[in-house]
């Protein structure tokens, strides 16, 4: 009896596709249209003048559009306004550059990070790299936040607002080293992971979205 | 003058003390592969309710071993004149305590799961990447479910074997929680699948089901616990009903041709039985004293199980004093 159980479990689980959605997010968005939600965070989504998004999560997600042979339907807005959305199913996605230690992602799906900023200490040309971080100052550009994790290596956060010209070590995410001229040192404070947000439980869409960020290029935003 | 008279202290016979060496390497045994066990499924669990619940349940099964090993040594402690009883009592205070905890447990993780039904929360479960390759996180909580069925059946099953030749109930009933862990584990992974198929609900479903598990053994091991320390008369290792024990050994001292009438009162104290036996002698009868103490010596080596009983001699059985 038990023997018979199993077997008709496994032919039922070979007949499906597994995992599926409670709500049928996939079937609903293949061929049909995808609702994204973008907010502005630059270099992931950036706001045109014209009003089309563009950017590294939007790229990615143009080509996800295509392979899910879905047209896409933007909608603007603020990160938590997104992830409220998700929840309630109204959204089949929100981009922004949401990384994992964002507040309000354990209420909705969540990728597995498909990209990580290393959050370092650059120099620009002339300056030395601080032998030791304790008690030194760094400069953070007002509004990245990355001041903790100069904290946590004992160093004081100096801000610099996004215009001055930097003559000190600053904690930037590695990408925005080349945009700086600065030159990386052997500091890494911290990683942060980047994800995209869906609906909650709908594990067959999350999982298709997840296979297609695994098999893409490594990004360089 | 030392004005107490502390109680003899006990020595197992050689047999019985194999078993218990052997029943304290499965002790730690269990304790180690159920550690092993909360690692690999803390690691899994993700966001399922039910993995959770089963976690929790299996951090609570490395509990009964604990205390079963400093319970052992302690209640072994020789009697001194601060506790002339010894400490024989102390694997029942610790047992009630773990029980009420577990009960109190479980209560919550009902009240968790259930609360997760009335929101509605869907379980997310995605894909994990595994040295290289991309895997339902699904299949990873099966892996480590079935895993955790594993070490606790069989060391259950050894566990009992050793329980009923010491007549060591919190060891029964440590084995026994042990033997029917395989059945937290398939409702945990029916509730994954469930989830799998598209069924949101299945995973806090299989959550409730595993708490009312939890808060069913909680109540099973505090009465257990209770009716010991309210010194119930000696039962059977697996159920409430009499231990034989009683009767025979009245039977058996009751032999002695001095004796009009003889009555017991006991009670367990962890794999021991100890009381009183009320002797009334018949009439005219002469050293008493050496008979008495022969009787006393008589019901020690009746069973090993038998420590420090106490004769008393009564002129009347039927009186009420006595």
């Amino acid at each position: 009896m038990r023997k018979g159980l199993i077997f008709g479990l496994w032919l039922l689980l070979l007949g499906c596709t597994f995992p599926q959605d409670p709500r049928l997010t996939t079937e609903r968005v293949q061929n049909h249209i995808m609702h994204v939600g973008v907010s502005e965070n630059e270099p992931w989504v950036i706001h045109q003048d014209d009003g089309t998004p563009t950017g590294v999560e939007v790229d990615l997600v143009k080509t996800f559009a295509d392979q899910m042979n879905a047209d896409i339907e933007w909608h603007w807005g603020g990160m938590s306004e997104h992830l409220e959305a998700l929840n309630q199913f109204e959204l089949d996605l929100a981009i922004g550059g949401l990384t994992t230690s964002a507040p309000g992602t354990s209420a909705v799906g969540i990728t597995q990070p498909y990209f990580e900023t290393a959050v370092v200490i650059g120099v620009p040309a002339g300056i030395p790299s601080p032998q030791s971080l304790s008690d030194a100052s760094i400069g953070v550009i007002r509004g990245t936040a990355v001041a903790d994790y100069v904290r946590r290596q004992d160093a004081e956060p100096l801000f610099l607002s996004e215009e001055e010209s930097i003559d000190m070590p600053v904690a930037v995410p590695h990408w925005r080293l080349d945009d700086l001229n600065l030159d990386r040192t052997e500091h890494s404070l911290h990683t942060l992971k980047h994800v995209m947000a869906v609906p909650p439980g709908e594990n067959r869409w999350l999982t298709e979205l997840e296979k297609f960020l695994f098999e893409q290029p490594p990004i360089e935003p | 003058m030392n004005v107490m008279k502390e109680r003899q202290h006990y020595e197992l016979p050689k047999e019985q003390q194999e078993q218990l060496a052997k029943a304290k390497k499965l002790a730690w045994a269990s304790i180690f592969f159920l550690g092993t066990i909360t690692v690999v499924m803390y690691l899994t669990m993700g966001s399922s309710q039910a993995m959770k619940t089963a976690w929790v349940e299996d951090i609570w099964s490395m509990i009964p071993p604990i205390v079963f090993l400093v319970a052992t040594r302690i209640s072994d402690r020789e009697p001194n004149e601060r506790f002339p009883y010894g400490f024989r009592r102390a694997p029942s205070i610790a047992f009630l305590t773990a029980a009420t905890a577990v009960f109190l447990l479980g209560i919550y993780m009902l009240y968790e799961s259930s609360r997760s039904l009335w929101l509605m929360e869907h379980p997310t479960i995605g894909m994990r990447t595994i040295f290289g390759y991309q895997l339902w996180s699904g299949w990873l909580m099966i892996a480590a479910l079935v895993y955790s069925a594993i070490p606790p059946v069989i060391l259950g099953r050894m566990k009992i074997k050793m329980a009923n030749k010491l007549h060591a109930k919190t060891l029964y009933a440590d084995a026994a929680m042990n033997k029917a862990d395989w059945s937290t584990a398939l409702a945990a992974i029916f509730g994954i699948l469930g989830v799998g198929l598209g069924f949101w609900w299945a995973d806090a479903v299989a959550a409730g089901l595993i708490a009312l598990d939890i808060t069913r053994d909680g109540v099973t091991n505090v009465r257990q616990a209770v009716t010991d320390l309210l010194n119930e008369r000696p039962t059977q290792v697996d159920s409430e009903d009499a231990d034989d024990i009683t009767q025979e050994l009245q039977k058996a001292l009751s032999q002695n041709d001095w004796i009009e009438q003889l009555k017991v009162r006991l009670r367990d104290e962890g794999m021991l039985v100890t009381g009183e036996i009320f002797v009334q002698p018949a009439p005219n009868t002469v050293n008493l004293v050496e008979k008495i103490e022969a009787l006393r010596q008589q019901a020690k080596t009746f069973h090993w199980r038998v420590y420090d009983v106490v004769v008393t001699a009564v002129s009347n059985m039927a009186e009420g004093s006595t």
